[in-house]
């Protein structure tokens, strides 16, 4: 009976997939229905986008374990095909019989004819003859043809690709148009992202107007048709479209080797020369000449270069001659930057549906395209600073680097620091690249210093002498003794007093320091991680975080919970280790233990903006166990008021084994707070989506 | 019974459709383009001799896996011989598989060894499981996984996750055990 009537209360209550059906739906391999029950499951439910995130990782590790048995490129089926089977079972559609396969033949030839001592004979000329050949072809003027030298660029592009589970390819370009005057030369940046799994790509093009979205397909290929929504498209991007259109070339990819041998392949006669130049930056490269001979019409390639660098086999460089009546016109594309990247880690405005599938967009992909009033460049705005944070989150840049990110005018973001390497910069940029209305000044530490001493060199001098002033003081830690002592108990010896070896001795202080190098260390960490959150605390406090988009609320609670994770991770760690030694010389043990019954018990009802506030306190317990750990175990002076009790080091380790104690209680408050705000919206954002 | 020129062309169309996962997955069997390509030619050979005048069926698909599975493994075998081709690779004497651009010493060192590792992870596969991983990763659907194995499409998505579960442990074990960094393990936070 009980079992009828939950079963009636609830006919609509969505079952939740397992490990089965999640894969089956990151496969796309779910009916519709049961498609989009599982998305919406997903949006409420974060301990299902967990399972979800693990068997993500399953997939990834399996691709990438095995990625060196996925082929690099597949051959057109006419290849295997040729005609019909019947074709295919003749001999000639064998694969070519390899080189030592001919050498063996002729040597077996001529064995069989002249005997085993002319069989000798045949390997030793047989051998010449190969080391003639290679000889001849190693001092041969073109050290690689076109066609191989196109197929090794796309071999090296695949490779790149394939060191992801869903790769993108981005590519930043400078084109630049030369006519004959009187026309004027025209150049524009164009980005691409090329995402190959799902054949599709994403454009975005800059120029004196400004940064636009081209939108994918859709919107290059309404170019030229003025009844459409007003084209994004630059007149030097347009013209391009057309001319690879004419001759067979990709638009979506326009400086890629495929792209490049299409036309190739397309044109009847042609003449073409393969030669070694030296790229600006002292790499060596090669450059694919191809001339048309034979006649050719309006918008038809009658020249073209493709230069590609030699070390690593990627493309740089692509230049066109057009026809145009009587003259010609030069289309030159220039490669700014490259890289590949994960679908996942892509900001959410260039592939808007990738994180949400078929769902509505909740970000209106033509943002920069039409007049935009002040609301959708605010909202966009606000996307972008999300984007950034989550980004620089990402790459770890939020824990105690100083990056920061700041809103500098009403339409531009700009994420501004000093970095320790250019390495690190590097990294920096390439986690916020495509990011729209953003810039990034990031400068490393040695540029900063440059910058500084260059400035301001007399100021150095008096600095110089300040600096000599500082005296390092060698003070014993204030619970030396009790830790020298703890730690001989743990090995074992007893005495207080250094055996006549002092091997031992040295053994205690060795072990002493390095405990409290660790202990200091883990604090560093927790404090960073408390930082983190403080800061989205108070940079989403009020109601701004009631303002975002649901994929940026999504993305601020995955920055919330991988903080609010390693917070805790820290935080035992940092109990784990000092508990065992403190308690034992804590003299108000009982007042500890009261207080960690007390402070356990966090408010749980809900209020306005609560887990703001939680954060807030987490962070100011958080700071307080880090002076307590830097005192007692680095010697550092003193802060607070509690700490300032010089009598004894006492009340300083209960405090610090107390506050430890209500940190945990504190960090579960916020979970729980956390969980409740992005439940709830979630919940408001699906029922206004459902609307 | 349809004529010859409608079956033949039916069947190119259905080479044609299949073409591309038939490739992948011979491609994971036998490793090199060369004899993936014998091994297809081969395979739609065969097939054509066995189906020609029928109409193609859906079910097909599973014959066409089939008999693409056989041929590898013969091709596989007359290379050489199983037994020293798996010893080899648990020895990490060879790779079979990859083509880099132009990798390093220490690069190809590495890559051997993970090769290695993946080989000896899948090898701790079920035939069942391995066969399903394979399918999959050749872009079948599960309707036509499931034809292949014959099973129900119901259990293949349960099955591919416990494999792919059971991979990834396998995998990150044996990684550690050579004292390799392993980026399945450390990819917990970001």
């Amino acid at each position: 009976m009980l079992r009828f009537w939950k079963k009636k209360a609830s006919p609509v209550r969505l079952e939740l997939p397992d490990e089965g059906e999640l894969i089956a739906y990151l496969d796309g391999q779910l009916d519709r229905g049961r498609h989009a029950q599982i998305e919406r499951l997903l949006e409420q439910s974060w301990e299902l986008r967990v399972r979800l995130t693990a068997v993500e990782r399953d997939v990834e590790t399996y691709v990438e374990a095995t990625s060196y048995r996925t082929p690099s490129e597949i051959p057109p089926f006419e290849r295997i095909w040729k005609g019909g089977p019947v074709s295919a079972s003749s001999p000639h559609m064998k694969p070519a019989i390899k080189g030592p396969s001919t050498l063996l033949a002729f040597v077996n030839g001529l064995s069989a004819r002249f005997g085993f001592l002319s069989a000798k004979f045949a390997v030793v000329v047989a051998a010449s003859i190969l080391s003639i050949f290679f000889l001849v072809r190693l001092s041969s003027v073109s050290p690689v043809s076109a066609h191989e030298l196109l197929l090794r660029t796309e071999q090296a592009e695949a490779h790149r690709a394939r060191q992801f589970l869903q790769p993108v390819i981005y590519q930043k370009l400078q084109v630049r148009r030369s006519p004959s005057p009187p026309l004027r030369e025209q150049s524009v940046r164009w980005e691409v992202w090329w995402d190959p799994e799902n054949d599709r790509c994403r454009q975005r093009v800059e120029d004196e107007l400004g940064h636009r979205w081209v939108d994918g397909e859709a919107e290059i290929n309404s170019v030229g048709n003025p009844s459409d929504h007003v084209p994004s498209l630059p007149p030097i991007v347009a013209e391009l479209k057309q001319v690879f259109e004419k001759n067979r070339m990709d638009v979506r990819r326009p400086l890629s080797p495929a792209s490049f041998q299409s036309w190739r392949k397309s044109t009847q006669s042609k003449s073409e020369k393969v030669v070694e130049a030296v790229l600006p930056e002292g790499d060596l490269a090669f450059r694919i000449q191809t001339e048309v001979t034979g006649p050719s019409s309006l918008n038809d390639i009658v020249r073209a270069d493709f230069t590609v660098r030699k070390k690593d086999w990627h493309p740089l460089r692509q230049l066109c001659q057009v026809q145009n009546g009587t003259e010609s016109i030069s289309y030159e594309l220039n490669e700014i930057a490259y890289n590949v990247l994960a679908l996942k880690t892509l900001p959410p405005s260039v592939f808007p549906d990738h994180l949400q599938g078929p769902l509505p967009r909740t970000v209106a992909p033509h943002l920069a395209t039409g007049p935009s009033g002040p609301a959708s460049t605010e909202t966009q705005l606000a996307l972008t600073e999300i984007e950034a944070l989550y980004a620089v989150h990402r790459v770890g840049g939020c824990l105690g680097e100083p990056v920061e990110i700041l809103k500098v005018s009403h339409d531009r973001v700009e994420v501004r620091g000093v970095v320790a390497t250019t390495g690190r910069r590097e990294e920096l940029l390439a986690a916020l690249r495509g990011i729209p209305l953003l810039t990034a000044k990031l400068r490393t530490i040695q540029e900063a210093v440059a910058e500084t001493s260059s400035s301001s060199a007399s100021e150095d001098e008096d600095q110089e002498g300040k600096t000599a002033a500082v005296v390092v003081e060698t003070n014993r830690l204030p619970i030396q003794t009790e830790l020298e002592q703890y730690f001989r108990k743990l090995t074992g010896n007893g005495s207080p007093e250094p055996r006549p070896g002092q091997a031992k001795a040295v053994d205690v202080h060795q072990k002493v320091a390095e405990f409290s190098d660790e202990a200091t260390s883990l604090a560093r960490s927790l404090l960073a991680e408390a930082w983190a959150l403080r800061r989205l605390a108070e940079r989403f406090a009020g109601s701004s975080a009631e303002r975002l988009r649901p994929q940026s609320l999504w993305l601020l609670e995955v920055m919330l919970r991988d903080h609010l994770a390693g917070f805790e991770a820290h935080s035992s760690q940092v109990r784990s280790l000092v508990e065992p030694v403190l308690i034992p010389l804590s003299e108000h043990l009982g007042s500890v233990k009261s207080q960690l019954k007390s402070s356990n018990l966090g408010s749980t009802e809900p209020e306005e903006h609560a887990w703001q506030k939680a954060t807030l306190e987490v962070f100011r317990e958080a700071e307080q166990v880090h002076g307590y750990v830097l005192s007692l175990f680095a010697g550092a002076t003193p802060s607070s008021s509690a700490e300032l009790d010089q009598g004894s080091s006492g009340p300083m380790v209960s405090e610090l084994l107390s506050a430890l104690s209500r940190l945990e209680g504190q960090a579960e408050t916020v979970q729980a707070r956390v969980a409740l705000a992005f439940s709830e919206r979630s919940t408001v954002a699906s029922h206004d989506r459902a609307k | 019974m349809v004529n010859n020129r409608d079956s033949h062309l039916a069947l190119e169309e259905f080479f044609r459709r299949e073409y591309r996962s038939l490739y992948k997955y011979v491609y994971r069997i036998v490793g090199n383009p060369e004899d993936s390509c014998e091994v297809l030619q081969e395979t739609f050979l065969r097939f054509f001799k066995v189906q020609s005048g029928k109409r193609t069926h859906d079910n097909d698909v599973a014959l066409l896996f089939n008999l693409a599975r056989n041929l590898a493994i013969d091709v596989l075998r007359k290379s050489r011989t199983r037994e020293s081709y798996e010893k080899e690779v648990q020895e990490g004497k060879v790779i079979v598989f990859g083509h880099s651009p132009s990798p390093t010493p220490e690069q190809v060192l590495l890559q051997k060894e993970r090769e290695g590792c993946a080989e000896r992870a899948l090898g701790l596969l079920t035939k069942k499981e391995q066969e399903c991983l394979a399918l999959r990763s050749s872009g079948l659907s599960y309707q036509k996984v499931a034809a292949a194995l014959s099973l129900s499409p119901e259990s293949i998505g349960p099955l591919v996750a416990r494999a792919l579960r059971r991979f990834r442990g396998f995998y990150v074990e044996i990684l550690e055990k050579k004292g390799q960094p392993s980026k399945a393990r450390a990819a917990g936070r970001r």
